[in-house]
């Protein structure tokens, strides 16, 4: 009996630890499908909110790219560095994210995107800012979504500006009276590929104008008298844009192409006229020479440094300019002398090629005469003098080949003019004869970027007087010859104008890795710096 | 004895009868917890499949108006004032496209549906294009132009955002 009560005594109190035990263990097991349930739905959106981090970051470097666009020829980079005020931190990194901020409409999540020369997100060096001009470099971007970072770094090459049209002029003044392309009565002009003004276009009674696309930039000052649908082709765009393009000046190009960034306009072009390549690129054919085939056997250098280039007599000069360097081009009986350019940059003052049978200019980018290494020829012409000349090219411009090829590369031939106030003039005049006496019939080309941008767009204007100007001019339907002035490439200048039969064909293959930059593509890496 | 062992008789009953009362008190409490945390825990699985759904519900629509590029997506309605123009809808396989103001609609398992019977997430898009060039009857792109695009995905049952990814969309990018 006393071992009964002992153990009913000991049964006291055991349902209750047993359903407190029940109770224990239901705690235990809700609460781990509970963590679990949590981790799942935790983890469920984190890894959507990564992936949303992800797209965002892609979303960056899109935007960083058109924004490189805005800047057209000089862009600004969204460099990488902490911008002011910036205080969220990278996961992991000691400083504020680099870069500028940007969001996506219609949503509150941010990231940060910025350009660097060097790949340093995933390298973990330290971050270069892109100077302008270098054919690749990075972009680099990090979001942020509700606390999910991820970071996207890609590589990506510049944009030429010789890309996008065959001809833009940036020229056009607060109230667009004057003219950013103008045609006289005599003009015949085709132009294919896409033309965009700032200013106004004006076509002189009777003047003929046909037009691909085109681009009316600065309608918030130019609301009327530009492009119209009516002397475009069928099937071409006619769009508009109220800011206009606002190409950089030569002067700036000159600085960013040659790494003269500190100094001022006068000092880059003084330093180019000192340092340049009109001794060491200037050719000719060698005295003797029995092949007028350029290459190193046949030719050699002319020995003129000068920074003239003109093929007649001036005023009371007794110098017949830089072809008094050259010698005779074998198989014309000493008739022709020509002149040769190599890769490099010249620079003159004055360009004067007078219509001339007996003198010729070849640019050379293949580097055939110097056997050097084949590039771009770019030709700078600025005079700081009182009295600055307009410059004449009336001589047709030759071009050496790729070997199995017969068509010139318009990417390998530059003009920048930068005399403000001055014409370039491009001419096919009519009556010409070669050495021979032969008449010269059909069209004149010239090939390659011409860049002669010396005002700012919509700021000072651009009249007959102000701003650079590049003129083609060709023969009308009754002059001797009859051969039109066709240029293949692209022309950017504060003012276009047209005289006579004119054609200006752009070209999908003007653009070099050299160029100033005009927006950037995606060329290679893309790392997920996860 | 017979007294002695009554008392104690009765003592045991009547706290085991309490004590039972206790027990019984303490596994409904149990229960009912544990049932609570139960539809707690189904509602958060529920959430978190709709979540990853509507996530990748998302990251298809962003990829696959990526693949259309920025010249291929629809076209929103100019704003001269913004310089901008907005576009909202939703693909379309049956269209062949994007259907302007539209939804698109999904089953828990992620199937497309035709209409809303059924389905447990309905997917919007929104394009907002800047930087545009206006030209007769619309815009252009230069290659400054930018196309924000924006996914929403809503639960059908109560109307609430699950899920929203964007994404810019330009020139030569990504």
């Amino acid at each position: 009996m006393k071992t009964l009560s002992k153990l009913r005594r000991r049964e006291r109190g055991a349902a209750l630890v047993a359903a407190l035990a029940f109770a224990v263990m239901t705690a235990l097991i809700s609460s781990a499908t509970l963590w679990v349930s949590s981790t799942h739905y935790t983890r469920a959106y984190a890894e959507a909110r990564s992936e949303s981090a992800l797209l965002l970051a892609e979303g960056g470097v899109n935007d960083e790219l058109a924004h490189l666009a805005e800047g057209v020829g000089n862009p600004d980079p969204s460099d990488p560095v902490v911008t002011a005020g910036e205080t969220t931190v990278y996961p992991g990194e000691g400083h504020a994210v680099y870069g500028r901020k940007g969001y996506v409409s219609a949503t509150d999540e941010t990231y940060w995107v910025c350009t660097s020369a060097n790949e340093w997100a995933r390298s973990g060096a330290a971050p270069q800012p892109w100077d302008g001009m270098a054919e690749t470099f990075w972009v680099t971007a990090s979001a942020n979504v509700k606390g999910s970072w991820r970071r996207t770094e890609v590589q990506v090459s510049k944009q030429s500006l010789f890309g996008p049209y065959a001809v833009y002029s940036n020229g056009g003044d607060d109230n667009c009276t004057s003219s950013g392309v103008s045609l006289d009565v005599s003009a015949d002009v085709t132009i294919t590929g896409t033309s965009g003004t700032n200013g106004k276009v004006s076509c002189a009674a009777g003047a003929r104008l046909s037009v691909g696309s085109c681009v009316n930039a600065n309608k918030g000052n130019c609301s009327s008298a530009q492009y119209t649908s009516s002397t475009q082709r069928t099937g071409s765009t006619l769009c508009s844009r109220n800011t206009p393009y606002a190409y950089p000046s030569c002067s700036t190009v000159l600085k960013k192409s040659c790494g003269l960034t500190s100094y001022s306009d006068g000092g880059a072009w003084s330093y180019l006229k000192l340092n340049n390549d009109n001794y060491a690129g200037i050719y000719t054919y060698r005295s003797g020479a029995t092949s007028s085939t350029i290459s190193t056997g046949a030719c050699v250098r002319a020995g003129y440094s000068g920074t003239t280039c003109r093929n007649f007599t001036y005023f009371s000069s007794t110098s017949n300019g830089a072809w008094d360097y050259c010698r005779s081009k074998p198989g014309t009986g000493g008739a022709v002398k020509t002149l040769i350019l190599e890769p490099g940059d010249y620079y003159f003052s004055s360009l004067q090629l007078n219509y001339d049978s007996g003198t010729e200019l070849v640019i050379d980018p293949q580097a055939y005469a110097s056997g050097g290494t084949p590039g771009q020829v770019r030709i700078w012409i600025n005079d700081a003098s009182w009295f600055p000349m307009d410059d004449n090219i009336d001589i047709p411009i030759k071009m050496t080949t790729t070997t199995g090829t017969t068509e010139a590369d318009p990417s390998l031939f530059r003009i920048y003019y930068s005399k403000d106030g001055n014409c370039l003039n491009f001419n096919r005049p009519s009556g010409c004869k070669d050495y021979r006496g032969v008449s010269i019939t059909g069209d004149w080309d010239f090939c390659g970027g011409v860049y002669a941008v010396t005002r700012s767009a919509n700021t000072q204007g651009c009249s007959t007087t102000i701003g650079a100007q590049v003129k083609f001019t060709g023969c009308t339907s009754t002059t001797t010859g009859n051969g039109k002035c066709h240029f293949t490439g692209s022309v950017m200048c504060d003012r276009a104008a047209f005289s006579g039969g004119c054609k200006v064909d752009a070209s999908a293959s003007c653009a070099h890795k050299k160029d100033p930059p005009c927006g950037a593509r995606i060329c290679g890496g893309y790392r997920d710096c996860r | 004895m017979t007294a002695a062992r009554r008392p104690a008789t009765g003592r045991r009953r009547g706290f085991t009868a309490l004590e039972g009362l206790f027990a019984s008190a303490i596994l409904a409490l149990a229960i009912t917890a544990m049932f609570g945390l139960w539809a707690g825990m189904f509602r958060r699985i529920g959430q978190a499949r709709y979540a990853a759904q509507a996530g990748q519900l998302a990251r298809a629509e962003i990829e696959r108006a990526k693949v259309y590029g920025m010249d291929n997506l629809p076209a929103g309605i100019y704003n001269a004032t913004t310089d901008s123009a907005t576009w909202s809808g939703a693909y379309s396989p049956s269209s062949n496209g994007w259907v302007a103001g539209g939804s698109s609609y999904f089953d828990q398992n992620g199937n497309r549906l035709t209409t809303v019977s059924g389905a447990a997430l309905q997917v919007q898009a929104q394009i907002v294009d800047s930087n545009v060039l206006p030209k007769t009857g619309g815009y252009a792109f230069g290659l400054e132009s930018r196309r924000a695009f924006v996914v929403v995905v809503n639960s059908v049952a109560d109307n609430t955002e699950v899920m929203r990814m964007a994404t810019v969309i330009a020139p030569g990018g990504l």
